[in-house]
């Protein structure tokens, strides 16, 4: 079913719909979550608050062209909030093991996410020694495959800019994995 | 020709400024002379005497004292070559730079390599609760709502599309006439003008008053107002006036002729209601058969 008729069922109510949308973008929302949070928890966490969002404002989505774009901001906003909210409070004590209730054990490291693709891991690890600019067009442009216009839109960032630093941050993410590779955690 | 002479003349020879005779004296010589015809490959550069490590540096030892190294230029454009988004000539030099670079090289290759691998980063597994979990977080949550203009323009399609919608129409088409215009059998029609009389009077009170609390250069437009007011007030009175003599006028006549109306009324129902009875007799003979046997019998 194409996106248009997804969200106008979902704005008539339809539980169904809703449910096929999350399945359709949830990998993707979590994804992009990821990438910007580095921790699978809090990236679980912020892809739920996201459709949450996404939920309550989809009666605003007149155009069903613009709505990748337009959640991909819900999330990169969401992101961003996250990561300052952290740094401006450091997280909590951990709670210890035994007195954690009885959930199922999701939480997973990069290292098992990416298990089955060592390059995969290398290129994560590359990606978190470029700047915070740069790593946000890498993450929305070459994993996202969003357009530079809607990034410029995202970002709220001139369009030149982008078109200048994404072919910076291209060879900057090629020179990080190459220097990485050379380090010996390619072979890690 | 002897060696000496040869060497002496070897650029010469390249070029094609020797003499017919000296030329082929030239190539004679060449033919039996092992150690003037290696010099000749070396000039014409068919025997390389550096290996290729050497000329690599070789290369960047002459780049360092001249122009400088050309790999800051060529990853500048990497991305476009990777691409394919330079021109011929520009991607003959960058493909020349990265046959004998190999740290571009391998960065050119690291770059083919995110190409293919960066989109496939996209989508990560949630884990098998999380669906469930959506799902649960907005069950809690109001459904969505159109938006308002997408809302209004539903709410007003479905008001149309309802069979009464045209009977409520008329109903209030006419409750916004018998208001603004009143009604002929009005109770409160006096009272209804002696209420426009006192809204018209009031109305004058207040532009008179506008009038002399704003400037001058307003004062014209005040009055001008005013006449306008009092135009428009006179129209809707004598349109009213009109209206109610049109409506008299039809409650006479129909006075006049009521009592014949009815006695037509009746009579007409009466001969109607006789037919039936004679089609009801006829039928209700027909069906007993009484008519047939009494016909028969007699």
């Amino acid at each position: 079913m194409e996106i248009a008729q997804l969200i106008e069922r979902c704005q008539k109510g339809d539980e169904l719909a809703w449910e096929a949308l999350v399945r359709q973008y949830q990998s993707r929302i979590y994804g992009l979550a990821y990438h910007y949070l580095g921790n699978a928890e809090d990236a679980r966490d912020l892809a739920q608050e996201v459709f949450v969002r996404l939920y309550q404002s989809l009666g605003i989505c007149t155009d069903t062209g613009t709505f990748v774009p337009w959640m991909m901001r819900i999330a990169r906003n969401l992101c961003i909030d996250h990561i300052r909210r952290k740094k401006a409070r450091p997280p909590a004590e951990d709670v210890s093991v035994e007195e954690r209730p009885n959930l199922p054990d999701q939480s997973r490291t990069p290292e098992e996410l990416y298990a089955a693709d060592k390059r995969k891991r290398l290129i994560y690890r590359a990606l978190q020694t470029l700047t915070s600019l740069n790593r946000e067009i890498i993450i929305l442009k070459e994993i996202q495959g969003l357009s530079l216009e809607e990034i410029a839109s995202i970002l709220s960032v001139p369009l030149g800019t982008i078109k200048s630093r994404s072919h910076r941050a291209r060879l900057e993410l090629a020179q990080a994995v190459v220097a990485l590779t050379g380090n010996g955690e390619g072979a890690a | 020709m002897d060696c000496v002479t040869f060497k002496e003349k070897l650029a010469d020879f390249l070029e094609g400024n020797l003499t017919r005779e000296a030329h082929e004296a030239a190539k004679r010589h060449l033919s039996f002379c092992t150690d003037c015809r290696r010099e000749f490959d070396i000039v014409r550069g068919h025997i390389n005497l550096l290996p290729e490590e050497e000329q690599a540096s070789l290369t960047r030892a002459i780049l360092a004292r001249t122009s400088g190294h050309a790999c800051e230029r060529a990853q500048q454009i990497l991305c476009n070559y990777m691409d394919n988004r330079l021109g011929d000539e520009e991607s003959h030099l960058v493909t020349l730079h990265l046959e004998h670079c190999s740290n571009c090289k391998t960065i050119a290759g690291t770059l083919a390599e995110l190409g293919e691998i960066l989109p496939g980063m996209a989508e990560l597994d949630p884990g098998p609760y999380f669906t469930d979990a959506v799902l649960q977080e907005t069950s809690m949550l109001a459904r969505p709502r159109a938006g308002r203009l997408k809302g209004l323009k539903e709410w007003w399609t479905g008001l149309v599309q309802r069979p009464r919608f045209a009977w409520e129409a008329a109903y209030v088409g006419t409750l916004i006439f018998v208001l603004l215009f009143g009604t002929p059998v009005m109770a409160l029609r006096d009272f209804q003008s002696n209420r426009n009389s006192g809204f018209q009077s009031r109305m004058r009170e207040a532009v008179t008053s506008i009038s002399r609390i704003v400037p001058e250069t307003w004062h014209d437009a005040g009055e001008k107002a005013g006449r306008i007011k009092d135009d428009m007030a006179g129209r809707i009175s004598e349109r009213q006036k009109a209206i109610r003599n049109s409506v008299s006028d039809m409650h006479e006549n129909s006075d006049k002729g009521w009592s014949a109306r009815i006695k037509t009324y009746f009579r007409s129902a009466g001969d109607w209601f006789r037919k039936m009875l004679g089609g009801l007799q006829g039928l209700w003979d027909y069906l007993t058969g009484s008519d047939n046997s009494d016909t028969e019998n007699g």
